[in-house]
C-alpha cells in the first residue's frame, strides 16, 4: 500500500508540468483518496471529437503500477472501442500490455491517441465500428460530431 | 514402459495392433529431462550461451530444424528477431547513483540497488521482485519482457530466477510456468485432461492421419484419452463425427424431429397441433378453422362421409403426409442409434460399479476355495475387457449412425452384433455370483476365461476392420 500511495505522490508533482492541451486535468476526486482520480481530454483536433470534453473516472488498484488502472468514460463516447454506455476502454496497454512503466499522465494520452485513432478490428461499440469498416468515413465523422456536440460540448 | 529390460522382448511378443498408436507417458521431472536435452542438443551447433539457446528455442516453440536453418542463413537477424543478445551479461544487482531513479516507484539515489537487463532500462530491486511476481502469478514465464515502455526485451530465464531467489514458492511457480508453456507449445504434447493429473503426454502421429487413425491414448493416471480432440477414448468412430454426434445430442434438434413427426400445423393460423385421440375432424383451437387430420383438407369438403376420408391419395395431402413420415423415420432412426448408445454408456458405468462387487466376490472365492490371488485374477480381467467392449460398441453406434448403407456396412454391423451377443453373454456370466449347485469353481473359471478371450478376439476383428476400412478410406460417411 505505502508504494503506491509513494507513487500516487510523485505522479501528483510531476502532473503540474505535464498537463497540457491535450489534458486539461488530471486529479484525485478528493484530498483523502489516492486511488480515485478523474481526468479531462479534450478531443483531438482535425477529428469528429474536436470540440468536445470528455471525462475520465480512474482507479488505481493497489497494486498499481504492477497492475494497470481502470480507465473509464463518464462523458458518452461515440468510438469504435468504447462502450457506450458504461464508457469502457477497450485498450490494449489497459490491459495485457500494461507496463508498470506507464504513468496515469501516459495512460491518459494513450487515450487520448485512441480518439483519434480508432481500431475498427475488435469493436466494444459495433455500430461506430461498422461504418469505418464499411469506409463510411462521412457517416462515421458525422455520427461522432453529433454525439460530441450533444454529450460533449463545451457550453453545456 | 521407459527403462523396463523386457521392453524389446515383450514389445516383439506384443505386435502392435493397427489401431494403436505410439506414445509416451512424461512426469513433470522427465519434462525438464526432455527440454534440457533438446537445450543440450542445439547449444553446441549454434554455438550460443546455454540461456540464449533456451530462450530462441522457446521463441520458435522449439522447432529445432527452422531454428538451425534460419540461424544458419542470418545469424543476426534470428537474433534481433526475437530481441536476445548472443551472450546475455549475468544479472546483478548494482547500486544507484545520483542519476538513478527508479521509473515504477520513483525511488532515487544511492540507497537503492537496481537490475538493468542489456537493453539498459535501471528498475530498483523491490520493484522488479513484485513485477515478475506479479507476471508469474498470471501464469506467465519466459515471455515476461523488461517493465520499460514498449521495450521488446526478453527478461530472461536466468534473471528471473535470480530475482525470485528468495521467494521458493513464486520460484517453483516460475519453474511450473515454464514446463507448461513447454507442453502447450508443442504440437506433439498435450496434457492428460484428468483433474489433478500432472502427467503429459507425447504423441507423434501427424495430424493429418488423426481421422484415419484415431490417436487414443492411456496416462499413467488411467485415463485413456483421444490426443486429437481430449474428448475421453471414443475408438472406433473418428473426431468429426464424435463432435457431431455430440452436438447433435447437445442441441435440440430431435426436438425439432419429434415436433414434425408429431404434430401437424393449422393449414390456415400455422398452429401447431398434436393430435392426442379423437377423430379426425380438427378444430383448430386458435382460429376454429375446421379441417380433416388425415388429408388435412378443408372439412366442408368432407360433406356426409364423416370419419372415414376418401381423399388419402390426393396429391396435395400426399406430400403433405410424405413430410410428415420422413421426420418420424429419421426420428426413430436417430432413437434406434441412441437407444445403443446409451445403453452401452449406461451397462459401462455399471460396469465400474461391477468391479467393485468382483474384487469382493475374488475375496470370497479366494477364501472359500483356497486359491492363491493370481489364481483369481481372470475375474478383474475379464471386467476391464467388458469395459473395453462397452466404449468400443457405444462409440460404434455413433460409427454406425453417420455410416452410409451399402454391403461394407453390413459388414461392418455384423462384426458389430458377433461382439455386442458375446460381450452381453459375458457380462451375463461375470454378474452372476458363485452359487453351490452352479458349476465347480474351476468349472466356472474355464467359462470365464474361454469368454473373455473369445470377446477380446471379436474386439479386436471389429477394431482392425473398422481401422483398415478407415485407412483404405472403405467407409462412406454422411452428414445431415
Amino acid at each position: 500500500m505505502a508504494s503506491v500511495i509513494r507513487r500516487l505522490l510523485k505522479e501528483l508533482q510531476d502532473i503540474r508540468k505535464d498537463l497540457s492541451d491535450e489534458l486539461l486535468s488530471l486529479k484525485p476526486v478528493n484530498d483523502e483518496d489516492l486511488l480515485q482520480w478523474h481526468a479531462v481530454l479534450r478531443g483531438p483536433r482535425e477529428t469528429p471529437y474536436q470540440g468536445g470534453l470528455f471525462r475520465l473516472r480512474i482507479d488505481v488498484p493497489e497494486e498499481y503500477p504492477i497492475k494497470p488502472p481502470s480507465l473509464i468514460f463518464t462523458t458518452p463516447v461515440c468510438h469504435p472501442n468504447v462502450h457506450f454506455e458504461t464508457g469502457e476502454i477497450c485498450l490494449d496497454i489497459l490491459k495485457s500490455q500494461w507496463s508498470p512503466a506507464w504513468t496515469l499522465t501516459s495512460t491518459c494520452l494513450a487515450v487520448h491517441v485512441l480518439l483519434a485513432n480508432p481500431e475498427p478490428s475488435s469493436p466494444l461499440n459495433c455500430d461506430a465500428a461498422n461504418l469505418l469498416r464499411c469506409g463510411d468515413v462521412v457517416g462515421y465523422s458525422s455520427l461522432v460530431s453529433m454525439y460530441t456536440h450533444i454529450f460533449a460540448g463545451q457550453f453545456q | 514402459m521407459d527403462g523396463d529390460e523386457f521392453e524389446p522382448i515383450l514389445g516383439s511378443l506384443q505386435k502392435k495392433k493397427p489401431w494403436e498408436v505410439d506414445f509416451k507417458v512424461y512426469d513433470p521431472h522427465d519434462l525438464l529431462v526432455k527440454q534440457e536435452a533438446i537445450v543440450d542438443r542445439l547449444q553446441s551447433p549454434l554455438a550460443l550461451s546455454r540461456e540464449t539457446t533456451t530462450l530462441l528455442l522457446r521463441c520458435c516453440f522449439w522447432k529445432e530444424e527452422s531454428l538451425l536453418e534460419s540461424f544458419l542463413l542470418d545469424r543476426d537477424g534470428t537474433l534481433a528477431k526475437v530481441g536476445l543478445p548472443e551472450h546475455p551479461p549475468r544479472p546483478k544487482f548494482e547500486a544507484g547513483d545520483e542519476s538513478f531513479m527508479c521509473e515504477i516507484c520513483y525511488c532515487d539515489g544511492a540507497d537503492e540497488t537496481y537490475l538493468a537487463l542489456w537493453c539498459g532500462h535501471r528498475f530498483c530491486r523491490d520493484c522488479y521482485r513484485a513485477y515478475v511476481s506479479g507476471k508469474v502469478h498470471e501464469g506467465e514465464s519466459w515471455r515476461i519482457r523488461c517493465p520499460a515502455v514498449k521495450c521488446r526485451t526478453l527478461l530472461g530465464l536466468e534473471p528471473a530466477r535470480f530475482i525470485l531467489a528468495d521467494d521458493k514458492a513464486m520460484l517453483n511457480r516460475y519453474e511450473e510456468n515454464l514446463t507448461r508453456s513447454f507442453v502447450n507449445d508443442l504440437p506433439t504434447f498435450s496434457w492428460c485432461p484428468a483433474p489433478n493429473c500432472e502427467y503429459a503426454i507425447e504423441c507423434q502421429v501427424p495430424r493429418s492421419t488423426w481421422e484415419t487413425t484415431i490417436p487414443t491414448v492411456h496416462c499413467r493416471c488411467g485415463k485413456a484419452f483421444c490426443f486429437s480432440c481430449k474428448h475421453d477414448d471414443h475408438i472406433p468412430a473418428p473426431c468429426s463425427l464424435v463432435s457431431m454426434w455430440m452436438q447433435k445430442c447437445k442441441d435440440d434438434s430431435e426436438t425439432s424431429n419429434w415436433i414434425k413427426a408429431n404434430t401437424k400445423e393449422c393449414v390456415k393460423c400455422k398452429s401447431t397441433i398434436e393430435k392426442n385421440g379423437g377423430c379426425n375432424h380438427m378444430v383448430c383451437r386458435e382460429c376454429h378453422h375446421e379441417f380433416c387430420w388425415v388429408c388435412m383438407g378443408p372439412w366442408a369438403e368432407h360433406g356426409q362421409s364423416y370419419y372415414n376420408c376418401n381423399r388419402f391419395d390426393e396429391d396435395s395431402s400426399k406430400n403433405a403426409r410424405d413430410s410428415v413420415s420422413k421426420s418420424r423415420a429419421m426420428l426413430e432412426r436417430y432413437l434406434h442409434y441412441f437407444t445403443r448408445y446409451n445403453n452401452h454408456e449406461q451397462s459401462a458405468k455399471l460396469a465400474r460399479r461391477l468391479l467393485a462387487a468382483t474384487e469382493k466376490n475374488m475375496d470370497q472365492i479366494q477364501r472359500d476355495h483356497t486359491l492363491s490371488w493370481i489364481e483369481v485374477q481372470f475375474l478383474s480381467e475379464a471386467v476391464d475387457v467388458l469395459s473395453l467392449c462397452r466404449s468400443t460398441l457405444k462409440w460404434s453406434y455413433v460409427l454406425g449412425y453417420y455410416m452410409k448403407s451399402g454391403n461394407q456396412k453390413t459388414i461392418f454391423e455384423n462384426n458389430q452384433s458377433d461382439l455386442e451377443m458375446a460381450t452381453e453373454l459375458l457380462n451375463e456370466l461375470v454378474e452372476n455370483p458363485i452359487t453351490e449347485d452352479g458349476p465347480s469353481i474351476e468349472e466356472f473359471k474355464r467359462m470365464v476365461i474361454d469368454k473373455s478371450t473369445y470377446v477380446k478376439t471379436r474386439w479386436e476383428t471389429i477394431l482392425a476392420d473398422i481401422t483398415a476400412g478407415l485407412q483404405e478410406n472403405r467407409w462412406q460417411f454422411e452428414s445431415e
